[in-house]
């Protein structure tokens, strides 16, 4: 049926036509702006490339980038201060989430309420929250060492963002200042998706809330709260928006995380081959740690 | 020992609302107080209500500029982040075209690729196409890095559309455009209005982008003309970078009242869905 099938052809055509008229704006800008800059990094991780001009005119280093940064005392220090941070900060922001999650669940006294409160500081722009977090840890006139003073608690001062000690675990509290209430709400959602008949079942068999909580609502959870902590803890090593605008890595180097150090290298020194296989490194751990997500979704998949 | 669970949660609720809101509600007492109390009583009520911070940041530190800057460049994005998602959502969710699959896999693939990886490449691309320090060339990578996010959501919404509608759309005579914009595409509104939220929070707070490819003041964003003006605070008093700050923060806090419902979803979605 040669007339039938060239008519199909047409309509295939047609279709194929219309489809690409309509994404191919969208697409154009995603391909030039994502993936060519991606296939780039790989290139320019092979070259000792300063980021302008020709980059076949530069040297051809191959691996050695990747070699380098396995000796780079930097780049170790900046790998420890980031599984550090990510760890330490996911743990806090996902035991206070899950808490602040259960009293919403809850419908306590005024839950709708504590949920406008809680959720405002995600809101507050980046740039903002560093400024204020900044003026709060001020080592002369800072807020918390002026509240100290007034307690009379003046041995528990520091200048907490140049002191060695003190520096990384301000820049946790005041990340989770702000990164607590998204992991609240999507816990909370994950939350409001149990079952009630199995709720009411235990309740009816003579369970206390507290059993409850723990052999229903927590077991269930658990897919959510891991979901939740390799998502948070990627997030910290890719982002460092916070970090370079409240203490630039400081004091020396304690606070610099993979993404920031990738970043000054790149337009601090302009080592832009240097960064991209810096930055390729991250990326391949976090695929890994992504596909570890997958395979345990996998095994222990629970939908409800 | 047993404690009591719901006096110890609603204590944490509330000791944790406290922390979570003092710093805002600081926020708004240093904007509005003499320069010589802020240090002083940090804690204290002004002695004198004043809005000298506010008339300086927005007329001497170019906060009127940096807003409108940021809301071109932000209302710029917005729209076409919704158009380009809603019509990809549709296309991917009910048309078959050659490559679908391979466009596909590429699209969600990159949502692992930090944001922050890509502004090393992207700055040499800007560079080469001679966009550096322009608008035109904040524009382009984030609307590239903002649109998958709203696309997958759209691309959700379409495909749960009945195909019944469609035909009979068809049926009636519309074409692939009509039948998308004119039937199937206002089906999507409410996940538009969630897509514009995330886009617009991700867009109007973006730093670090602008912070490497604008060198003009004149052409800086709200955020960063905030990260320049704070660190000038010595010079240009503290006031002024608390009303900077208050400027910055308090729209959105007031959308987000009025958006709640929306804003809710908004971020829940996206997590869930993702």
């Amino acid at each position: 049926m040669p007339v039938r099938s060239k008519t199909a052809l047409r309509m295939r055509l047609r279709t194929n036509l219309i489809a690409y008229s309509l994404i191919f704006p969208g697409l154009l800008v995603f391909y030039l702006f994502v993936i060519y800059p991606l296939l780039q990094t790989v290139a320019f991780s092979l070259y000792r490339y300063g980021g302008v001009g020709s980059l076949f005119e530069s040297t051809f280093v191959g691996l050695r980038h990747f070699a380098d940064a396995f000796v780079d005392e930097k780049f170790g220090r900046a790998i420890v201060n980031t599984f550090y941070f990510s760890i330490i900060h996911t743990l806090t922001k996902l035991t206070l989430a899950f808490l602040l999650a259960f009293f919403l669940y809850r419908k306590m006294t005024g839950w709708k309420w504590f949920q406008v409160g809680l959720y405002m500081p995600a809101i507050v722009p980046i740039v903002v929250s560093a400024v204020i977090w900044r003026f709060i840890y001020e080592g002369n006139f800072g807020l918390l060492n002026y509240l100290l003073r007034a307690l009379h608690m003046e041995r528990f001062q520091h200048y907490w963002l140049s002191e060695a000690a003190t520096a990384m675990n301000a820049v946790i509290v005041s990340s989770v200042w702000f990164s607590m209430p998204f992991a609240m709400l999507v816990l909370f959602s994950y939350m409001l998706r149990i079952p009630n008949d199995l709720l009411e079942a235990a309740k009816i068999d003579g369970a206390s809330t507290r059993q409850i909580v723990a052999h229903i609502i927590f077991p269930l959870m658990i897919p959510a709260l891991l979901l939740m902590s390799i998502l948070s803890i990627a997030d910290d090593f890719k982002g460092y928006a916070y970090i370079l605008l409240f203490t630039n890595g400081g004091p020396v180097g304690k606070t610099e995380v993979v993404g920031l150090y990738a970043y000054k290298q790149a337009f601090s020194y302009g080592n832009f081959g240097y960064a991209s296989a810096l930055s390729i490194l991250v990326l391949a751990f976090l695929i890994v740690l992504s596909l570890g997500l997958v395979n345990r979704m996998k095994k222990n998949q629970f939908e409800f | 020992m047993r404690i009591l669970l719901r006096p110890f949660l609603w204590l944490i609720a509330l000791t944790y609302t406290i922390f979570s809101l003092y710093p805002l509600v600081n926020l708004i007492v240093q904007s509005v107080k003499p320069e010589n109390e802020i240090w002083s009583q940090p804690f204290s009520l002004p002695s004198r209500w004043i809005n000298d911070h506010f008339i300086r940041v927005w007329e001497e530190a170019n906060f009127s500029l940096y807003t409108w800057n940021s809301v071109k460049v932000t209302a710029i994005v917005l729209v076409f982040a919704l158009f380009f998602s809603t019509v990809m959502g549709y296309v991917f969710a009910r048309m078959n075209f050659a490559g679908k699959k391979l466009h596909y896999i590429v699209l969600i693939g990159s949502m692992l690729i930090p944001s922050s990886m890509l502004i090393i490449p992207v700055y040499v691309l800007t560079n080469q196409l001679h966009l550096l320090n322009t608008h035109l060339g904040l524009i382009l990578p984030n609307l590239a890095g903002t649109i998958i996010m709203p696309f997958i959501l759209m691309r959700s919404v379409y495909e749960a559309v009945p195909q019944d509608l469609i035909d009979a759309a068809k049926i009636d005579g519309c074409g692939e455009y009509r039948t998308l914009f004119q039937i199937v595409a206002p089906l999507g509104a409410p996940m538009i209005a969630t897509n514009g939220i995330l886009v617009f929070t991700a867009i109007w707070n973006e730093y670090i982008w602008t912070q490497v490819s604008i060198n003009s003041r004149e052409l800086f964003t709200l955020p960063v003309g905030m990260a320049n003006l704070s660190a000038n605070a010595h010079n240009v008093g503290y006031g002024t970078v608390y009303a900077g700050m208050v400027l910055m923060t308090f729209p959105l806090i007031l959308f987000f009242l009025f958006a709640q419902r929306f804003f809710i979803s908004a971020v829940t979605q996206g997590a869930v869905k993702g």
